[in-house]
């Protein structure tokens, strides 16, 4: 048997990206002890480590108008946003923005001097961000600061499960993923910060394919409260160039090449394009974003960007971020050169990455009070796992993200450090931590089973194609779940791993069948189309009776969803127009 | 082929590519200290180890073909 590690801690955090940071420097500001886990190496993990760096600040200093900034908030998140999370966002950020430059990371600046502030996508409504450069250039300062303090970095170590006595979380166990030992660790108030989820293995957006839904899925088996499931995906284009070629199509005159669309062999890699808003479709005809997955369904698949189709301004932004990020290279060995324009082969997938399912506090787990709290006493959570509700039912704008995460991270720090203060250490059951402890390592114990990679072969193929979470359906949601249940209740228990490293894949895969378990749910129980949630047998709003969040929670061995209705203050102008109050178009709708 | 080669003659043993992975790909031969590539089928592209590596040593390809996976393993 491996190792035991057996930590005690005031705060403990669980994922080391934008929240966990700030969580854990907030929280040891308050004197508390603190101990950051992460299941890769703190600096070079979450999505925040890929991030594209666009961090939105609201300042009325730079002529910010809060209530221009909440209307588009609201408009565009269709209405399900939480209005005093939202503002408590957007008004913290400038105090997050001064951390920032009180460890030393440079935002970029203009020629005089002062902060480049702008907008992005170019002229998409008041919303407006500053650039902090690629998470992997600024994160090392955050990890050196959280040092400097004193806090306490455990790096590869994966959190599996929380831990309870008495329904309060107590901390949580997990293991090694290099050495194998067990980690038990005892805290006296825990922090999730271990952001969304997706299904690629090699990610075009954001490469992180580590990302599993862990904190969510070890929330849920503990019995927290998970909220807004049916808008953790969104469809986005992977895109490819000319050396990637397999297929040669010719459109409008111009040879492009594509590759084979064929799971799980997609191939990806490249800068992040999708917001310049140039797709086309096989004929020819320029598509929106929203509606390129239509167009697929349709049979003017597939896409492509036309990058001589986008704004200049958009451009110019990308290849500065490209410079900036000095990822020219990524480009030249594909065979790219944007600043060229021409059309680029894009396969319409679907992708919850960070960057494209509403992060920022869409998706998650359920927020009780502003001060960061779930439906857990002893649990707290932050960040891109957390279901604030600053942000509604779509992504408004870049920058989001890192603000969110921010906000909530230091939130979430300063509430657990006044909570750890006034709890104590509750050491757990041995027989109850023998048992959790063989269930972490099952997968190593059996001869014989399914890998882990064969299974999320599996969940790819299910959830990925467009038909199932891009345009979805009642009964292709109901063939899904048929699925899925199959996956969780026979598959699942008999993951297999020969090593440590796949121990770790098996736990991801677990945790990801009950995520897709919850999106396939909710996106049935839901039944209208709002925002990034799209559904053909129900194809409009329905106000006011979907003016409603759904909210998950384990009841034994099934899950339990229950409509909660918004406060009214929170609806929309029923008296206007349905056309004014959803300025986005499905498709058929005028 | 994702992470496709470290420079053995280029690699000074540091280790910074390991906990730059966020996936466990790069792992240690502790006799030799050298870098290797452990598990090649999870790389997902990220290039940080080629953006982090001091030497230069480490080459990441854009193209990775996913072999299919039996259900009992690669």
């Amino acid at each position: 048997m491996p190792s035991e590690m057996k930590i005690k801690t005031d705060v403990l955090v669980i994922g080391g990206g934008m929240a966990g940071l700030f969580a854990s420097i907030k929280a040891r500001e308050e004197g508390v002890e603190v101990t950051l886990v992460d299941k890769n190496y703190v600096s070079r993990s979450g999505s925040t480590a890929f991030a594209e760096g666009d961090y939105s600040v609201f300042n009325p200093d730079w002529g910010h108008d809060l209530t221009a900034w909440m209307d588009r908030i609201r408009m565009v998140g269709e209405y399900l946003n939480n209005p005093e999370w939202t503002e408590v966002t957007l008004r913290e950020s400038i105090e997050r923005y001064h951390d920032f430059l009180s460890w030393g990371i440079k935002i970029k600046e203009k020629e005089d001097g002062q902060p480049l502030i702008y907008g992005r996508p170019v002229g998409f409504g008041p919303l407006e961000c500053c650039f902090l450069g690629r998470g992997w250039t600024f994160l090392p300062a955050m990890r050196r600061q959280a040092l400097r303090l004193g806090i306490k970095i455990v790096d590869r170590v994966m959190i599996t499960e929380l831990l309870k006595q008495d329904g309060v979380v107590i901390g949580a166990i997990g293991f090694h993923t290099q050495k194998g030992d067990f980690y038990q660790i005892l805290a006296k108030a825990t922090i999730m910060c271990t952001g969304n989820g997706t299904f690629d293995m090699a990610g075009a957006m954001t490469p992180v394919g580590f990302l599993s839904y862990d904190g969510e899925a070890m929330a849920y088996r503990a019995g927290a409260e998970i909220c807004g499931k049916e808008f953790s995906c969104v469809g986005a284009a992977a895109f490819v160039s000319e050396k990637n070629e397999e297929t040669r199509i010719s459109l409008r005159g111009k040879t492009i090449h594509t590759i084979p669309t064929k799971y799980p062999t997609w191939i990806s890699y490249g800068p992040h394009i999708s917001f310049i808003d140039s797709y086309v479709d096989a004929e020819g005809y320029r598509v929106g974003r929203l509606t390129a997955a239509q167009a697929i369904h349709e049979g003017r698949g597939p896409i492509f960007y036309n990058l001589d189709m986008a704004r200049p301004e958009d451009l110019e932004a990308t290849l500065r971020d490209i410079k900036d990020s000095k990822t020219e290279f990524r480009l030249e060995r594909v065979g790219m050169d944007l600043s060229k324009g021409g059309l680029y082969a894009g396969v319409l997938r679907l992708e919850s990455t960070p960057g494209h399912g509403i992060f920022g506090g869409g998706v998650g787990i359920s927020s009780t009070s502003l001060d960061c709290t779930t439906s857990l006493p002893g649990l707290f959570a932050a960040g891109d796992v957390y279901r604030s509700g600053a942000v509604g039912a779509s992504y408004p704008a870049f920058g989001f993200g890192l603000r969110n995460a921010s906000v909530t991270g230091a939130r979430a720090g300063r509430s657990a450090a006044k909570y750890a203060s006034t709890s104590q250490w509750v050491e757990i059951d041995q027989k109850e931590l023998l048992k959790q402890k063989q269930t972490i390592y099952a997968p190593l114990e059996r001869k014989g089973g399914f890998h882990p990679h064969w299974v999320h072969q599996q969940l790819q193929n299910l959830i990925i194609p467009y038909y199932m979470m891009i345009i979805k359906h009642g009964e292709r949601l109901k063939a899904g779940l048929t699925m899925i249940e199959f996956l969780k209740n026979h598959i699942s228990p008999k993951l297999a791993a020969k090593d440590v490293h796949e121990l770790r894949l098996a736990h991801e895969t677990r945790n990801r069948i009950l995520s897709i378990e919850m999106m396939l749910r909710s996106s049935l129980f839901r039944t209208e189309s709002r925002a990034i949630h799209y559904r053909e047998d129900y194809p409009k709003r329905d106000d006011p009776n979907w003016l409603a969040l759904i909210k998950i929670k384990r009841k034994e061995d099934s899950m339990e969803l229950v409509k909660e209705p918004l406060p009214e203050e929170w609806w929309p102008d029923l008296s206007k127009p349905y056309r004014f109050r959803y300025p986005m178009r499905f498709a058929g709708e005028e | 082929m994702a992470i496709e080669r470290i420079d053995e003659t280029l690699c000074n043993g540091c280790g910074i590519c390991i906990d730059s992975c966020p996936m466990e790909v790069i792992g240690m031969d502790e006799e030799r200290k050298k870098a290797i590539v452990q598990y090649p089928e999870d790389c997902t592209l990220c290039a940080i180890c080629e953006i982090d590596c001091p030497q230069k040593a480490i080459y990441v390809d854009p193209n990775k073909w996913i072999p299919v996976p039996m259900c009992w393993g690669l």
